[in-house]
């Protein structure tokens, strides 16, 4: 039984997930979310921000813990904050995924003597009291059922949404800051500019040789901003004609995406090509030909003229945004 | 006829003191000469292996070796292949060797049985003799003339001139020109009635009418000259260990070091895995060349016996897509690095050197078929890229290949379950299934499917057509389908020699197992590793192309293209060609091995059948069969080969298969017949890349099959 | 300078799949191998060893006996020696437990300036068992290292969090969780992993782990697997009729409920 639950997370939304997880678990009492503030600090980097967090958890936990956590996020310090939380008896502390969360649940686990699992979609309770944790296991090959037959439990939950409730915030307790044995100092920090990145890409707009000429590929820039997507090729593209550099091939001589969304335009769909995009979530292609083999690969299909479809689809986003 | 005249000895000059001279000479010469021989095979040998020996260690039977080195040199086979350098090469070559026989048998007349006797080249056979070396002095002086023009003149871009080359090839010039000087001095000085048959000679001495002395006292001018030619001739002997020059003799020395019987396209296997592991020693293999001190003797050799004569560049894909290698290029600086030639000094060049070169070649083996000097250009590019494998110094794609055939048994990274599942949807399948197939007696073939046809649904229509053709025709067959692994191509063509082991090994039990009698397989990298690969390993089964089967077939008169029922390959119907014509496209690695045939056998079969009702005729056949300028054994790569289908090559200006499929396009027909998987996936690739125009490209099987009328 | 790698022998993760006849996961005659994101920390080590003096270099793996020739293909890859934790545990879904068997590992090897791991491992997914680890030996853990410059006494090390790269500096010894895109690993060739010598593969018995014959079920972190089912993505191969525009707007629709506009 998880009568008293911690969450915890490095972003807002994250803590909201992590914390609607909590309250709709079978028999909690208490939810309890850790926020650790300090001089720029990702969750509550000011008492205001920590204000914010109470209001985010509003009607889903009974109380934030606002405790110091230093100058930036650590996994070890985070550890030892939700450690000392966790004193006088928890049964399960909820994180959402992050580097350094992954770092304090690693770290908590073992402190706790708790049972631990990552990628976490949902979490039940059992007859027995016990959680059971939906997560994808073997790569995406099967839906995995776990059971976390040790209390505590410590669950580290893969990405998610969550709509915002409207309830009053949530009480703020501070708390001391806790001590972590060893320094870990920022020697240097840049911001990450990305050029290309199709595997990192949440959306792929891909062009293939359905396309007549290098100039037409322009056709495709408007759908591409629309999307708020990458913009990758088939080879004939990157290799063949060399409309595009290398690194915005996909397929087996090029990257692999994991997209949610992978548009195909004017690719036939070689298999060196379809090795790259068996990951994407969702593949629609436009092509023409009833017969080319992403037809068979993709859960949606305009068979169509790109060159009349694409301005379609630009306009049809615009009406929907 | 009395003919009575005598040729005169050493004319116009004093002939003993002459003769010492001469021979003191000839002497130092010959001992030059000897010197730079021994240096140069000092610099073969390396770390004390034998010169004769091939990679495993083993040396091989001098007969074929030997016949082969002498009819390349006396009939100048290769030589002959191209018509300019033909053109060039024989008359220097054969006027060359007169002179020398000529001078030979001078020295012998007088020199030696001058002593027993009163032996004179007298009478008919002086005057024959004299046409005769007049006739090779004017070849050699054309032949020079060609060659120096074709370097300093027309200057072809596969044909960078040495220094080292046009010294002696103006060094020739000078022999000839001199030679003919003199004869032409002496003539003039002493006008016989038989001087005409001196021809050349006989006419200059016109010129010198009144420049030369008067008869029988020695004249300076002459005996610079005679002194000058010589020289030269002396210069030529000593060069000929020192220089280029050396040819004549490292050339035929390299076809005598290496095995004729070994085929083209069959790669070397430096070990034998399952010996090595059922031994109880320890042995110490080595892979690969991992610098140039570190290749075979042989090889060393053969380097030495590039003489930059540019056929390989010109005929190189790599070349003409402007990727980093030239295999004449290449072999130079091997050659280079053995410093044999006078002022070289030997460098230990590493692998690493050659890394964008052997990575930029497509094992089409144009170069080797090419080279005159039977130089084995494929072998030193594997043997640098199992150095670089061993170096670990492979990019992530080629990584990922050898990973792939690790873990999927395959080299497109896709799961092995996936293999052929097409298949199920095939009718007869069970029929066809080895362990599902139910058989009084062993198959008479394995049919195999080849990765490419496993996973790529296009090629997958090659082996339904050939499979449905291999029914009609009654043959009995069995495919390993979904169970079938990898042949292990990618991995020998990549340098990993032990991967490909491996995976050779299971392969082989798996045929066995079958009983099939033969392997018969449409795709020409497998039937290669079939052929040569597995039987350096013990594999013992014989394997044939489908082209092959499906050929002897048709003469058998079990499937008569024209007849039976139409099956299968949808795809395979022309779709929307603006052109009826067929050209056909001869995949390296058949023409390569000798295998070219049976392909256009087919395809004139079925051009034949199609009769003059051309209305009910397929399209295919109506408009007849065409060839592309490069054909058969000198037929250009596709650009899929030598595991250049699974990586990308960085510097490249033009890509391989458009310029094959533009040569392939110029003979006016729009649909492009192939007999190898990985043509039809780089050919078809090339054709989507094109605009307004409609190529549909097919295989030899799928012509056969879509043109049987129903 | 000594390094100890953990890496986790794994079931080919390419090669898994969902029998949907039988309604299980078909892990049975699949080939197994070295976690893809281990190999990564190996890279990582043996690049350190080939540019340091004085560098010792050992794996670690957990794994039945067929990992012995996963083990070797590790140690082929530029390591001094290998170990192999007999009667070792296969469950990738208890990074706990594994943490626990690593750490003990550890100390019966002998103790090390930097223990490496890859970020999560091929099988599991869990991105766990480095911080455990480095909770269990109670030093550092760095993680996700992209960049590495060891020290005398630290070690810096580039970490990337996504938006930003941060460079940190902490005292020696500790742990690293190495991130897949530090670097291409090498490829071990078939005769490389041949020629790794017995002398090179060691075995750690239970007891050496200060174990009693069957007390690795102590070190458990109580998870178990309770049930599997099908995760396939079959495209849905619906195509969308009528003219470009409409068949836009039928795109555009079908996007907005698949929630990826």
């Amino acid at each position: 039984m998880a009568a008293r639950v911690i969450v915890s997370a490095a972003d807002v939304a994250g803590l909201r997930r992590v914390a609607e997880a909590a309250r709709t678990l079978d028999g909690v009492e208490r939810v309890e979310a850790l926020a650790l503030t300090g001089d720029d600090v990702v969750l509550a980097p000011a008492a205001a921000a920590v204000d914010e967090v109470a209001t985010a958890v509003g009607g889903l936990a009974d109380v934030v813990l606002a405790c110091p956590g230093g100058g930036a996020l650590r996994g070890d310090v985070w550890a030892a904050a939700l450690q000392e939380a966790a004193a006088g008896g928890v049964d399960a502390v909820f994180l959402a995924d992050a580097p350094a969360a992954r770092e304090a649940a690693g770290r908590l686990s073992i402190a706790l003597g708790a049972a631990c699992a990552s990628m976490c979609d949902e979490v039940t309770v059992d007859g027995d009291g016990a959680l059971l944790v939906r997560r994808s296991v073997y790569g995406g090959v099967a839906a995995g059922t776990l059971r976390l037959g040790r209390s505590p439990a410590v669950c580290l939950f893969a990405a998610g949404v969550c709509e915002a409730a409207e309830a009053a915030p949530a009480p703020i307790e501070q708390r001391a800051a806790p001590a972590v044995p060893w320094d870990v100092v920022i020697v240097a920090e840049d911001t990450v500019e990305k050029t290309v990145d199709l595997p990192g890409a949440r959306r792929v707009v891909s062009v293939g040789r359905g396309f007549q000429k290098a100039d037409d590929l322009a056709l495709a820039q408007p759908l591409v901003a629309a999307l708020d997507a990458e913009l990758g090729c088939s080879r004939p593209i990157a290799e063949d004609f060399k409309w595009l550099p290398k690194e915005r091939l996909v397929g087996l001589t090029g990257s692999s995406v994991t997209a949610d969304l992978y548009l195909a335009l004017g690719i036939s769909g070689q298999v060196q090509h379809l090795t790259g995009i068996k990951g994407a979530r969702v593949v629609a292609a436009v092509n023409n030909d009833p017969k080319a083999p992403i037809v068979r690969n993709a859960d949606y299909i305009i068979q169509a003229d790109l060159y009349k479809v694409i301005p379609a689809l630009v306009a049809a986003l615009g009406g929907a945004s | 006829m009395d003919i009575d005249y005598a040729r005169e000895y050493l004319p116009f000059l004093s002939q003993r003191a002459t003769l010492i001279a001469m021979y003191a000479c000839v002497a130092v010469l010959i001992g030059v000469f000897v010197w730079g021989v021994v240096r140069r095979v000092r610099a073969y040998r390396g770390a004390g292996r034998s010169l004769w020996a091939d990679v495993n260690g083993r040396v091989l039977p001098w007969g074929p070796r030997l016949a082969r080195a002498a009819r390349d040199a006396v009939a100048q086979t290769k030589v002959r292949e191209r018509r300019l350098p033909a053109a060039l090469h024989l008359p220097i070559f054969y006027g060359m060797v007169l002179l020398f026989l000529g001078t030979l048998v001078v020295l012998f007349y007088e020199d030696v049985l001058h002593w027993f006797g009163d032996f004179q080249i007298r009478g008919l056979f002086y005057v024959i003799f004299e046409a005769v070396l007049d006739l090779a002095g004017l070849a050699l002086l054309v032949g020079v003339g060609i060659a120096l023009w074709r370097r300093l003149v027309t200057r072809p871009e596969h044909l960078t001139p040495k220094a080292s080359t046009l010294l002696i090839l103006w060094g020739l010039l000078f022999m000839g020109l001199s030679g003919f000087g003199l004869e032409a001095y002496r003539i003039a000085a002493q006008p016989d009635e038989w001087a005409a048959a001196a021809f050349v000679g006989w006419s200059l001495s016109h010129l010198l009418t009144g420049v030369a002395e008067p008869t029988g006292t020695p004249t300076t001018v002459y005996a610079v000259f005679w002194w000058l030619h010589a020289g030269g001739a002396f210069a030529l002997i000593a060069g000929g260990a020192w220089t280029g020059f050396s040819h004549l003799w490292v050339l035929p020395a390299n076809v005598a070091a290496h095995d004729p019987r070994r085929q083209r396209t069959a790669l070397t296997t430096p070990f034998d895995l399952a010996v090595t592991m059922e031994s109880e020693e320890d042995v110490e293999l080595v892979c690969g060349v991992a610098a140039t001190d570190a290749l075979a003797p042989a090889e060393r050799l053969a380097a030495d016996a590039c003489v930059a004569c540019g056929r390989c560049h010109q005929e190189c894909p790599a070349v003409a897509a402007g990727r980093s290698l030239s295999p004449r290029d290449l072999m130079q600086e091997i050659r280079t690095a053995l410093g044999a030639d006078l002022g070289g000094r030997p460098a230990d060049r590493p692998a690493a050197d050659f890394e964008d070169a052997v990575w930029s070649c497509t094992n089409c083996y144009a170069c080797e078929q090419a080279c005159p000097s039977r130089i084995r250009h494929v072998d030193y590019v594997l043997d640098v890229r199992r150095a670089l494998v061993d170096q670990n110094r492979l990019d992530e794609q080629k990584l990922g290949v050898l990973a792939a055939l690790d873990r999927n048994q395959n080299p497109y990274k896709l799961p092995s379950h996936e293999r052929a599942a097409w298949l199920a949807d095939v009718p007869y399948a069970d029929e066809v299934l080895f362990g599902a197939a139910d058989f009084d007696e062993p198959p008479e073939y394995l049919y195999w499917l080849g990765c490419s046809a496993a996973y790529d649904e296009r090629t997958s229509l090659v082996a339904r057509a050939t499979m449905d053709l291999l029914r009609a025709a009654g043959v009995r067959f069995v495919t390993l389908g979904p169970a079938e692994p990898c042949c292990g191509e990618p991995a020998k063509r990549l340098g990993e020699e032990g991967r490909f082991q491996m995976l050779a090994l299971t392969v082989i039990e798996m045929v066995k197992e079958t009983g099939a009698r033969k392997v018969v397989t449409h795709c020409p990298h497998g039937l290669n590793v079939f052929l040569h690969e597995y039987r350096a390993l013990g594999f013992e089964i014989p394997a044939l192309h489908h082209t092959e089967l499906l050929a002897e077939l048709v003469r058998d008169g079990r499937l008569r293209p024209g007849v039976g029922g139409s099956s299968g390959s949808e795809a395979s119907a022309p779709a929307g060609s603006s052109s009826a014509a067929i050209v056909y496209h001869e995949p390296c690695n058949l023409a390569r091995a000798g295998r070219p045939a049976a392909a256009l056998e087919l395809l004139r079969a079925v051009v034949a059948a199609g009769g003059p009702a051309a209305d009910t005729v397929a399209p295919a056949r109506s408009g007849g069969l065409r060839l592309p300028e490069r054909q058969g054994v000198r037929t250009f790569c596709c650009g899929g080969g030598g595991g250049n289908s699974f990586y990308q090559v960085e510097q490249e200006e033009r890509r391989i298969s458009g310029l094959r499929l533009e040569e392939l396009l110029a003979t006016g027909a729009d649909r492009v017949v192939v007999s190898c998987p990985f043509c039809l996936t780089m050919l078809r690739d090339a054709a989507g890349s094109l605009t307004g125009r409609d190529v549909d490209v097919l295989d030899v099987a799928e012509v056969l099959s879509a043109d049987r009328p129903s | 300078m000594r390094i100890i790698v953990c890496a986790k022998h794994v079931t080919d993760s390419t090669e898994i799949r969902w029998d949907d006849e039988r309604g299980e996961v078909v892990l049975r005659n699949l080939p197994t191998k070295i976690s893809d994101y281990d190999r990564n920390a190996i890279e990582a080590a043996v690049v350190l060893k080939e540019q340091g003096d004085d560098v010792e270099l050992e794996v670690v793996m957990v794994g039945g006996e067929a990992a012995v020739k996963t083990l070797k293909e590790a140690v082929a890859m530029g390591a001094d020696k290998g170990y192999l934790v007999e009667g070792g545990w296969d469950d990738p879904f208890d990074p706990v437990r594994g943490a626990r068997v690593l750490a003990r590992a550890i100390e019966a090897i002998d103790d090390a300036d930097l223990v490496m791991c890859g970020l999560v491992s091929e099988d599991g997914y869990n991105g766990i068992t480095g911080a455990a680890l480095a909770q269990l030996l109670e030093r550092p853990y760095l993680a996700p290292v992209v960049g590495l410059e060891p020290g005398e006494e630290t070690v810096r090390a580039t970490l990337d969090l996504g938006d930003v790269l941060r460079t940190v500096e902490t005292p020696l010894p500790c742990v690293l969780g190495i991130d897949s895109s530090m670097n291409v690993p090498r490829l071990p060739t078939v005769l490389q992993v041949m020629k790794v010598k017995g002398d090179r593969v060691g075995t750690l018995k239970l007891a050496d782990l200060g174990l009693a014959p069957g007390a690795l079920g102590e070190l458990a972190g109580g998870v178990e697997l309770a049930g599997l089912g099908s995760s396939a993505v079959e495209r849905k191969r619906i195509v969308l009729e009528g003219a470009a525009e409409e068949a836009a707007a039928a795109l555009v629709a079908a996007l907005k409920e698949e929630g990826v506009l």
